[in-house]
């Protein structure tokens, strides 16, 4: 299968220039660690490196598909440094590289890219982090591929169309008024979001801030077919779902309920079926792939 | 059954053109339906472009209401990728070719996406010309063909950028023969090919087993040039270039199982598109499809 990985690299070249003048200069230590033959490596070598360069546009247009996700996270990024330069420079980071190296999603990447600081730490402003988080938990959603679930199993977990986020204080708040103020510009979100001179409404002084307090925030895919809703949860039910993890029994969920705050075992058990019953928890073994 | 035996049961197809989904729409494109009333005896039959989550488009689906001939033309398939061949693509493709009513399924054989099927990610790129590429893509073939029933042929895709040891021709042999099943020359891709390599046009053609050949493409191209770097970009104008017409009148004239031509031309007028398909059919009928069309009537 070295062809495949062969191919890969080809993929990163025509996206990235920076990337194929490295190859062609330093082939050996750009190349390290992949599983190319020395044929395949002199079969790079030898080809021409004009080539890779005949559509420029080959990174910008992955990058829109990208922005159409992130917008949010976009914009921010691109206000903090004052230029969208530190979207194209994903192109070159080793998050977009990897991902397709490895056969894997550049857009999941990019939140990755976000969330990892790649971005965040050169051109500041934490905020763009969060953001980052909402909407890669929508982008994570959107590809996922349910199948019912396993009879029989006896464990309860979130339903996998909800992702559960615990953020600083006000960031659902702001996500909201920064997705309606984007939504409003006559060009769309893309446009928007890279137009670094179109204000944004002002981050509030407390998400600029290390935060001390957080929110429970519930994303779902399913609950509207338009697109995802985000919910601020109260609380006692965020400590619960969060003390959820990746699932736990009747027994154990009783036991943990109950030291989040619950007052006995049958108010434990009363909410565990409430939200069963909402469809917000399921029980069994669900396939996610 | 072999494939020598299993390709007598296809019908010639004729000359057609190809489409994909909102082409129609298109200001300025060609309106398949309007030109097959009007102009009878141009358009036998419609080659569908499909990318499966996107479906079929209004005009393909009356295409297919009006009980004309079709061919499903994947978009979305990196054959050679064993991870592609997801449960939920498969049955929309099983779906969607039902839908169509194909004679078979084609497409090219190269990389049509990187990683997985995901926003941003399509392109097209040529496989890799090494022998064990053609084995990777000839099991691909193999598995599409049992998963779904239909005959499937590969198309030789065009590219800036060729890596491996193989003659493109020698290449789409060793992956014909592997998988016993024919072959979607198209002429245009070929000519890209062979200029970038600084061959003839009609290098490698004489090792290729044409009686392999099912269909063929034709399509315009213009020379372009980046840094001194030549190179023909496949844009299906109505320019075809000398070397495509020199490809395609070579095989069309020796391929006996040959069933189908198509223009690629549908974003261009009915009337920029005529003089294409009137030398595409004069050629066709020159040869062994004519005669089979000829004797289906």
């Amino acid at each position: 299968m070295s062809h495949q990985h062969l191919q890969r690299v080809v993929v990163r070249m025509l996206h990235d220039v920076r990337f194929a003048e490295s190859v062609f200069e330093s082939p050996k230590s750009t190349l390290s660690g992949l599983e190319l033959t020395d044929t395949e490596r002199a079969w790079i070598a030898s080809s021409d490196a004009r080539a890779y360069r005949t559509d420029p546009h080959r990174g910008a247009r992955v990058l829109t598909a990208i922005i159409e996700e992130f917008a949010l996270t976009s914009a921010l990024l691109a206000r903090a440094s004052g230029s969208i330069q530190v979207l194209h420079d994903y192109i070159s980071s080793p998050e977009f590289h990897r991902a397709i190296q490895q056969r894997e999603s550049v857009a999941l990447a990019f939140g990755s890219y976000v969330d990892g600081g790649s971005a965040d730490e050169a051109h500041g402003g934490r905020t763009s982090r969060h953001i980052a988080q909402i909407e890669y938990a929508i982008a994570t959603l959107r590809r996922i591929r349910t199948l019912p679930p396993a009879p029989g199993g006896g464990i309860y977990q979130l339903c996998s169309t909800t992702r559960l986020l615990q953020l600083p204080s006000g960031t659902v708040d702001y996500f909201e008024s920064l997705r309606a103020h984007l939504a409003g510009y006559p060009g769309g979100l893309v446009a928007a979001a890279i137009h670094v001179d179109f204000p944004i409404p002002k981050i509030p002084g407390a998400l600029r801030r290390p935060s001390q307090e957080f929110e429970g925030a519930l994303i779902d895919l399913a609950a509207n077919a338009v697109g995802p809703t985000i919910e601020v949860l109260p609380p006692a039910l965020a400590a619960i779902l969060i003390g959820l993890g990746d699932g736990l029994d009747e027994a154990a969920f009783v036991a943990m309920a109950q030291s989040k705050g619950a007052d006995n075992a049958d108010e434990a058990r009363a909410l565990l079926a409430d939200l069963v019953s909402d469809g917000l928890l399921i029980r069994g073994s669900p396939c996610v792939t | 059954m072999r494939f020598a035996d299993r390709i007598k049961s296809i019908a010639p197809l004729g000359v057609g053109v190809s489409t994909e989904y909102g082409a129609g729409d298109t200001p300025g494109s060609l309106n398949v339906p309007a030109m097959h009333r009007e102009q009878p005896g141009v358009i036998d039959f419609l080659e569908v472009g499909v990318e499966a989550a996107k479906g079929l488009d209004r005009h393909a689906l009356a295409w297919v209401e009006a009980g004309l001939p079709t061919t499903y033309h994947f978009l979305d398939i990196n054959l050679d990728e064993p991870e592609d061949f997801t449960a939920d693509w498969l049955e929309l493709v099983a779906s969607l070719a039902a839908q169509l009513k194909t004679a078979y399924l084609c497409g090219d054989a190269g990389l049509w996406h990187f990683g997985p099927r995901d926003r941003g990610h399509m392109l097209l790129l040529p496989p890799i010309l090494s022998a064990e590429s053609a084995q990777d893509q000839a099991r691909g073939i193999v598995r599409l063909r049992k998963e779904l029933g239909y005959e499937v042929f590969p198309e030789n895709p065009p590219g800036c950028v060729f890596l491996g040891d193989m003659h493109l021709m020698d290449y789409f042999a060793a992956v014909v023969d592997a998988a016993d099943t024919g072959l979607l020359l198209d002429c245009a891709h070929l000519a890209i090919y062979q200029h970038l390599k600084g061959y003839e046009p009609l290098e490698g053609l004489d090792r290729f087993p044409l009686d392999r050949v099912v269909e063929m493409h034709v399509a315009g191209g213009t020379h372009k040039e980046h840094e001194g770097f030549t190179f023909i970009e496949d844009d299906h104008t109505t320019e075809i270039l000398p070397a495509t017409w020199q490809i395609f009148e070579y095989v069309c004239a020796r391929a006996p199982n040959l069933k189908a031509v198509i223009f690629e031309c549908e974003r261009n007028s009915s009337q920029a598109v005529r003089p294409g398909f009137d030398r595409i059919r004069a050629t066709v009928n020159d040869g062994p499809l004519g005669a089979a069309m000829g004797a289906a009537r």
